[in-house]
């Protein structure tokens, strides 16, 4: 029980120590976070160097796929969210719908409009 | 009365489990979240709307993927001591607590003085929005093509060469040298000779075009890299618009987290950070970590794929 981190201050409300009585995440947790995230920086930097040409595909995947998970690292337990308040997810689930639905919403226009040439 | 104990009590259930000033940060921070969709949904359009293979390779406009990664680096160590400066004030430890305020802060002024380094050898290469040699060949179907601006393109590399050859030591260029012959000779094309018509725009933008394959990228830079001369890349100013957006407002992010950690210091500089400013670190923490994200978004967006 060592190294515990709060969620709350010393002002806090009462109700969130009731709720997580002993939530806290340790200094030896952030320190694996941090290996996995150096690590998966490691692994970004050798998939775009060593993978060929044809495998840019793949590569794309893998680079893509490590940065949202590292993004998912460093918000569930940097930012503390696995033991925060859960309806906090009440602004960050909708934003995560929205942020891609953005970029989505003008992909027919903006991306594909050219590629597929003129209507048969 | 029994109705209106009854009434707060009630009230009181219903209140939010999380501290209210939490509450405000992470309302900031989904806004923060569209701000930089806005950015990086934009530069993923335009790059996808530019015809396939077009859209500028890292090394064309000077990125180096090891800054990048080091700039990676820095920015999730920070984040690490930022965490554990928080563990440890909450522990009411805050010596610690703002000596790894200070290590985050020095991460902080590396990423930007990395970062600054990054931009100088833009600068210097006359990578910027609007600066670049663009859609000069009306044979690639880019509308609008405009020749005055193609003219323009090869008047701007006229007056470069024009400075080096009348100041080369300006440049840092010594007069005989292989780069000033270069130099001279390149005027000589696009000024023409009475047996020679001057060189067209296009010509003047293909021997200024840092090529994409990565060997004859080396003999380009070996020939013209001295002479610092605006290059010719097909996209270039839209690359260097979403660049400079992308990466200029992360910066200032920074910047804004920079006078988070200096606040934080002055505060225990005159001894009074206590283990009751845990909050003040928590959110400051949750601000940078925040910044740590986009970057780690950044990154391979504009160094790796």
């Amino acid at each position: 029980m060592s190294d515990p981190v709060h969620t709350d201050d010393a002002h806090g409300a009462h109700a969130v120590h009731a709720e997580h009585h002993d939530a806290h995440i340790s200094d030896k947790t952030f320190l694996r976070v941090f290996g996995f995230l150096l690590f998966f920086t490691a692994a970004t930097f050798a998939a775009n160097q060593f993978l060929p040409e044809k495998l840019k595909w793949l590569a794309f995947l893998i680079i893509g796929g490590i940065a949202i998970f590292k993004a998912t690292l460093v918000v569930v337990y940097f930012m503390h969210l696995v033991l925060d308040y859960k309806k906090l997810f009440l602004f960050i689930v909708p934003v995560m719908i929205l942020a891609p639905l953005i970029v989505i919403v003008l992909w027919p226009d903006i991306v594909l409009a050219w590629r597929l040439g003129p209507m048969p | 009365m029994a109705a209106g104990v009854h009434f707060e009590q009630k009230y009181l259930q219903r209140g939010a489990l999380v501290p209210t000033a939490k509450l405000a940060m992470w309302l900031f921070m989904v806004t923060e979240i569209m701000f930089f969709t806005g950015l990086i949904g934009t530069h993923t359009l335009l790059r996808m709307g530019t015809p396939a293979g077009d859209w500028p390779k890292p090394h064309q406009v000077h990125l180096k993927e090891w800054m990048g990664a080091v700039n990676t680096f820095v920015l999730i160590a920070s984040s690490f001591t930022i965490v554990l400066a928080h563990s440890a004030i909450a522990r009411g430890d805050t010596k610690r607590c703002l000596l790894l305020v200070g290590i985050t802060l020095f991460g902080g002024v590396l990423f930007l003085g990395i970062k600054a380094v990054e931009y100088t050898a833009k600068f210097q290469h006359h990578i910027m929005p609007g600066r670049i040699g663009d859609n000069l060949d009306p044979r690639d179907g880019r509308a609008p093509y405009d020749p005055n601006y193609a003219l323009a393109y090869r008047d701007e590399v006229q007056h470069q060469l024009e400075d080096i050859v009348k100041n080369p030591a300006k440049h840092g260029i010594s007069e005989g040298s292989e780069d000033f012959k270069t130099a001279q000779s390149f005027l000589d094309d696009i000024k023409g000779t009475a047996d020679k018509p001057p060189i067209s725009p296009l010509e003047v933008g293909l021997r200024l075009h840092p090529a994409e394959d990565e060997k004859k990228f080396e003999e380009y830079e070996k020939k013209y890299g001295n002479l610092h001369l605006t290059p010719y890349i097909p996209y270039g100013n839209l690359w260097a618009s979403t660049y400079f957006t992308m990466t200029g407002f992360h910066a200032a992010h920074v910047i804004g987290g920079l006078v988070l950690f200096v606040i934080i210091l002055l505060k225990g500089a005159r001894g009074n950070l206590l283990p009751r400013h845990a909050m003040m670190l928590e959110l400051t923490g949750l601000y940078w970590h925040f910044v740590d994200v986009v970057w780690i978004f950044l990154f391979p967006i504009l160094y790796l794929i």
